[in-house]
């Protein structure tokens, strides 16, 4: 259980505050160009978009004035974050989305899972390549050929 | 009640035809191993499930796979409550936010060989629980829901203000941040075509987005693909040494010790339960708080008294009971997962709400049956097989984390077949770490992404019906006082905290 107003990185709420401001801003006049009512009635599809935006200024514009007022010296250094074994992770996710469809789902997800397991721990390649196979196979077969759906084919073969 | 128990009995048959007591025991057995395995929680487990469960059930009639898929999902929600105990137990890890409470006692009692019966315990005092619930449920869910018919479509969207604020007001410990949060989902939730003039809204031309944003993608990238994130950045692998489980069922003696602390916390943790915001890590915590000032044994509270298990883990099973009734008499829920749950739900075409159990009472009554029928089985299935979970808390993480992060593409693909809702859920995934982290809850945001629609579709009927008087939503008396409760959640801590009141939040 954690209390109230917990110290958090102020620079982190002062660029995402300014960010939520921009974007409620940017909505807010975007829904003034919508039609304020429609077929008679007496309010249209820009009454909530400009309503939430509102809101989203108002709370990020106290977020703001929150974390420029806060001048407390900057919290202990908290334990480093894993940005070497997170980073590799994230380009192999974003690739492995992208290759999903022309790959297919076997031969993408195998790869994905092979290249990862060695990202978060080097060695064990026989291992890893059984795992990810039984896996990518299990998955398809499970799910294309007895729950009857669809996923993306293995490219040539067709299947 | 009679009336109710006439239903609650059909909807035993529901919950046990075969089909669905398979589910509920998939449900539960697959619940569990989310609450003991590293990198996935209740939430995440329950969101990448709906995806899987939608396919597994897609020959079925709608009303039948519905049933089933709901029985299976909320299996996932009790399993996983029960699940987080036993790493909290045996490695003084919590699972989930709401057993961190059981880990001062657990592990105490578990260094001292007495693991086995901690685990024992928990699972008895979550059947009671669960009984206690289904009792709360048959005694006010109809009634409630009767009440809720009533309301007129300003009632209902001040009601649904309500239960924003309540989740933001308790999820978080900082108030702007987590109406920030809510405003971000609501905005979300008016993408797409509007159903009534046909316009296109904040589509930029992108067909993908014309029939909005998908509440799965965004629950899956936020809860699951953040989960994931989180787990690889902070090495969060629940690395340590499994103490032995030794002897399972406990003495006499500690079933008689605990009893009048089960029943205590299965009372207050339902009624705490149904409160929007307050979730099972707030209700474990008061329950473990109360009772180490009430109980008999409370000398030996945080030495390992196995009332100081019985305690929190009995409350936040009867919380979860307890928030399903906002969920299903009032369409409101009150916590992450209930919110997840809700999506489930409408992405079965079944709306929560009082009318639920007017035109679909085999569904719930069915799930609410189902409820039993599932702490039963946790019971069954998690006394004999105590030690077969504690081997698969040794499982590794590297090969774990990988897969889960897997099986989310797997599911959010098979569901929209769209490389658009991969991407989205991906950059939702990225999002949902660095958010939480620094204060910004994602909870406020997913529920406001579910409840968007139905309140913009209350407003506009209300201004339809009132000719366009905004005034009206303080006009109409059961508004109003929706309305002045909704002010009320959201000042009342505020003014405590600045009396410099302690005020304790939920984690969503």
């Amino acid at each position: 259980m954690k209390k109230y107003f917990e110290r958090y990185n102020t620079a982190f709420d002062r660029i995402a505050n300014v960010i939520f401001f921009l974007i409620g801003l940017a909505i807010f006049i975007y829904a003034q160009t919508l039609s304020s009512s429609s077929f008679g009635t007496s309010i249209g599809p820009s009454a909530t978009p400009t309503l939430w935006s509102c809101v989203l200024m108002i709370c990020s514009g106290i977020g703001i004035v929150v974390s420029f007022k806060d001048k407390r010296p900057p919290k202990k250094k908290e334990k480093p974050l894993a940005y070497d074994v997170f980073l590799p992770f994230l380009v192999s996710l974003i690739v492995y989305i992208f290759v999903l469809e022309p790959l297919g789902y076997v031969i993408s997800t195998f790869l994905f899972l092979v290249v990862t397991f060695q990202i978060m721990r080097r060695g064990e390649i026989g291992k890893s390549i059984l795992i990810a196979a039984c896996f990518s196979i299990g998955v398809y077969l499970l799910y294309v050929y007895v729950a009857g759906g669809s996923l993306p084919k293995m490219p040539i073969l067709g299947i | 009640m009679f009336e109710s128990f006439g239903y609650f009995m059909q909807g035993m048959a529901t919950a046990c035809q075969p089909l669905n007591l398979l589910f509920a025991f998939c449900g539960c057995l697959i619940g569990t191993l989310v609450g003991v395995l590293p990198g996935i929680g209740p939430i995440s487990g329950v969101a990448i499930l709906i995806p899987i469960c939608a396919t597994v059930t897609s020959g079925l009639p709608a009303d039948q796979a519905a049933t089933s898929s709901i029985i299976l999902l909320c299996g996932v929600y009790y399993g996983a409550m029960y699940g987080g105990s036993t790493t909290s137990i045996l490695i003084n890890t919590p699972g989930e936010n709401s057993s961190v409470c059981t880990c001062i006692d657990g592990y105490q009692m578990a260094k001292q060989g007495r693991g086995g019966p901690a685990l024992a315990i928990c699972a008895i005092g979550s059947f009671v629980a669960g009984i206690i619930s289904v009792i709360g449920l048959l005694l006010f869910a109809q009634p409630l829901a009767n009440v809720a018919l009533k309301f007129g479509p300003m009632a209902l969207f001040s009601m649904m203000v309500l239960g924003l604020t309540a989740l933001s007001g308790l999820g978080s410990k900082s108030m702007y941040k987590s109406l920030m949060m809510t405003a971000v989902g609501l905005i979300l939730a008016t993408v797409g075509v509007d159903p009534i003039s046909g316009v296109a809204r904040l589509t930029f031309g992108n067909y993908e987005l014309y029939s909005g944003i998908e509440f799965l993608t965004l629950a899956v990238g936020m809860f699951a693909l953040g989960e994931v994130f989180k787990t690889i950045l902070t090495r969060d692998y629940a690395e340590g040494e499994v103490i032995k489980v030794g002897r399972v069922l406990p003495t006499k003696q500690d079933l008689k010790d605990c009893a009048p602390t089960i029943l205590r916390c299965s009372i207050y943790g339902f009624f705490q339960g149904m409160i929007p915001g307050c979730g099972a890590s707030l209700t474990s915590f008061m329950a473990y708080a109360m009772e180490k000032k009430i109980c008999k044994n409370r000398e030996n509270f945080g030495k390992g008294a196995i009332e100081g298990v019985a305690a929190p883990e009995t409350a936040n099973n009867a919380a979860s009971g307890g928030a399903m009734i906002p969920l299903l008499t009032l369409g409101i829920p009150g916590t992450g997962t209930t919110a997840v749950l809700m999506g489930a739900l409408i992405m079965f075409n079944i709306t929560p709400g009082p009318l639920l159990f007017q035109e679909k009472p085999d569904i719930v009554w069915g799930l609410i049956a189902s409820m039993l029928i599932g702490n039963f089985m946790l019971l069954v299935l998690n006394l004999p097989m105590v030690k077969v979970f504690a081997k698969i808390i040794e499982t590794p993480a590297h090969y774990l984390v990988p897969c889960i992060a897997a099986i989310s593409v797997f599911g959010v693909y098979a569901v929209q077949l769209s490389v658009f809702n991969l991407a989205f859920m991906l950059a939702t995934g990225v999002l949902g770490y660095y958010l939480p982290k620094h204060g910004y809850p994602i909870a406020p945001c997913v529920l406001s992404l579910i409840l968007g629609s139905m309140m913009e579709n209350n407003l506009r009927r209300a201004m339809n019906l009132y000719n366009g008087d905004v005034l009206m939503l303080v006009k109409d008396p059961l508004s109003l006082f929706f309305l002045v409760a909704a002010v009320l959640w959201i000042t009342v801590p505020q003014i405590l905290k600045r009396r410099g009141k302690d005020v304790v939040v939920e984690d969503t």
